[in-house]
């Protein structure tokens, strides 16, 4: 990676209309409401981090705009458009992709094979998938060198940069990574990091859900705090951060 | 050695056609974890497709391939009808439903073709056998064996190379990971439909070589064999689905052949229980892993 070091974000973002718009979504698992009336709004060209603690719901909130869990909400928009009932590969066609906790890359596929699949929703897509792939590789050199390689046999780093590879293969507009910096190396999560910056100065939206709060901060533009399912507070990640006491954002004490 | 050599072509024969209809199921299993106890019946729409179009006058070939397109199509009907319905429904539900598919259609052969087996009528050419020396092979078995390992090729061919086919190795590693790319589910499944009912049908025509007639039940009997071959190679497996069939059919062929007369009635106990002796060593199949059930 060139010089990226200190995650920077970039300031003339976080002014555009809201590219995923979600208003009082409610998830309910059996009797258990997991997620309670989350309205959250990300600007267009922004990296906005939703924080909490485990089991605070960020991940259904995720699952749930991709149309992978069953869900109701007042709003449920997507570059304008409402998405709500939608299926997951329409979705994706649409320009939001998530790249899924705990990387998902298909084990016995090797890494060209892994982000053929990511590239892989519609004719036009894979089309360009030689294109995208290029792309890919500028951002992770190292995939390049591992194209034929089973994804299994990678390192926890390399699957994690594979796994955010083969979103990037559908060309999103909006990237939803979920939990990206989850049981890898603290020097690999930096990288991460900064990727995730740069793929942000490069155009692309995302929604960060994360437990490393600190960086998320400081990557992000604004954040939201989710807590047993509800929005415990929201703001510019400056002024959360400015807060200090996160901990008590998190738990309520 | 010249009556081994021979065994050993009958049980590659045997044991590719299993491994055919193996695979199949093994298949639908690894995309969407139903056992589709109605498999063995799409051999025998095969056959019958093949004895109506022989009925009407169609030269072999042309029938031969067009019962194997029918068998793909009555698979894709199957999905289409029976199990999308059941699409995310217990493993138990979509069993049953299977096994309920195959009932019916039982009764639909009996009730309006007949219960009685219709001959089919396999050209000389297929029937006969070939001679070297004093070395007599069939050429039935030669031509399982050929179309086999054509088939596994073929498919083999399928799932490397392209787009269809890498997705359907994808959704059996992890099939919400393959919708979350936007994958179109149904189209993998419905492939994978298609390429097993393909297979059935020519294990269903192989089938048919071997016996010159079409019976109601034929399907039932190897689809049993196929399954313990899927279970012998570990559930959702292809290789596993293959192997096991061939070690199936070897059995079953070398026993047959080699067992002192007195212990013949006692074949498929002596070759089930030589699978269970497996199972102790392999308790989740030979190349089945542990978590391969979700």
């Amino acid at each position: 990676m060139n010089d990226l070091s200190g995650a920077t974000k970039v300031d003339t973002a976080a002014s555009g209309k809201p590219l995923l718009a979600i208003r009082n979504l409610n998830v309910h698992y059996g009797p258990v409401h997991a997620v309670r009336r989350v309205s959250i709004e990300v600007p267009e060209q922004s990296i906005v981090a939703l924080l909490g603690a485990n089991g605070a719901g960020k991940t259904s909130v995720l699952t749930a705009c991709m149309g992978f869990l069953p869900s109701t909400a007042e709003g449920l928009t997507f570059a304008g458009r409402s998405i709500a009932g939608l299926r997951t590969e329409e979705i994706v066609r649409s320009g939001m992709t998530l790249t899924p906790e705990g990387r998902r890359v298909f084990p016995g596929l090797t890494v060209a094979e892994n982000l053929a699949m990511g590239g892989g929703a519609t004719a036009a897509l894979r089309a360009r998938a030689k294109v995208n792939r290029e792309r890919v590789f500028d951002l992770f050199p190292r995939l390049r060198e591992r194209l034929n390689q089973k994804a299994g046999s990678l390192s926890g780093g390399e699957q994690q940069m594979l796994a955010i590879g083969r979103s990037l293969m559908s060309e999103p507009k909006l990237l939803l990574l979920d939990e990206p910096s989850l049981g890898l190396a603290p020097n690999i999560v930096d990288q991460i990091f900064d990727l995730i910056v740069l793929l942000n100065k490069t155009g692309t939206t995302i929604l960060l859900v994360e437990q490393n709060a600190e960086v998320s901060l400081d990557i992000s533009h604004t954040a939201f705090v989710l807590r047993g399912g509800e929005v415990a507070a929201s703001g510019s990640s400056a002024e959360l951060r400015g807060r200090g006491n996160l901990d008590g954002l998190y738990f309520g004490i | 050695m010249e009556f081994f050599l021979q065994q050993f072509i009958n049980a590659m024969a045997l044991g590719g056609t299993y491994a055919l209809i193996a695979i199949g199921l093994a298949m639908i299993f690894s995309v969407m974890n139903l056992i589709n106890f109605a498999h063995g019946e799409l051999m025998t729409i095969g056959g019958y497709v093949l004895f109506f179009l022989l009925v009407m006058g169609m030269p072999f070939g042309a029938a031969l391939l067009l019962s194997l397109v029918a068998a793909a199509l009555a698979a894709v009907a199957m999905e289409l009808v029976a199990f999308r319905p059941f699409r995310n429904a217990d493993i138990v539900t979509m069993l049953l439903t299977s096994f309920a598919v195959s009932s019916i259609l039982h009764v639909l052969f009996q009730n309006f073709i007949g219960v009685r087996p219709k001959a089919i009528a396999v050209p000389p050419a297929i029937s006969g056998a070939l001679t070297f020396g004093t070395f007599n092979v069939g050429v039935v078995p030669l031509i399982s064996i050929l179309a086999s390992v054509v088939s596994v090729v073929a498919l083999v061919l399928f799932l490397r190379t392209t787009h269809v086919g890498v997705a359907m190795r994808a959704a059996a590693q992890d099939f919400r990971t393959t919708q979350l790319m936007g994958i179109n589910a149904n189209a993998v499944i419905l492939a994978a439909f298609a390429i097993s009912g393909l297979l059935a049908g020519v294990a269903g025509a192989l089938w048919i070589f071997q016996r010159g007639a079409v019976d109601p039940v034929m399907g039932v009997m190897p689809l049993l064999k196929a399954f313990i071959a899927v279970v012998v190679g570990g559930l959702g497996s292809l290789p596993g689905a293959a192997v096991g069939g061939l070690l199936l059919g070897t059995l079953e062929v070398f026993l047959r052949a080699y067992l002192p007369e007195g212990l013949l009635p006692f074949r498929d106990a002596i070759s089930l229980s030589l699978v269970i002796g497996i199972f102790t060593f392999y308790p989740h199949g030979l190349f089945g892993d542990a978590d391969a059930v979700r």
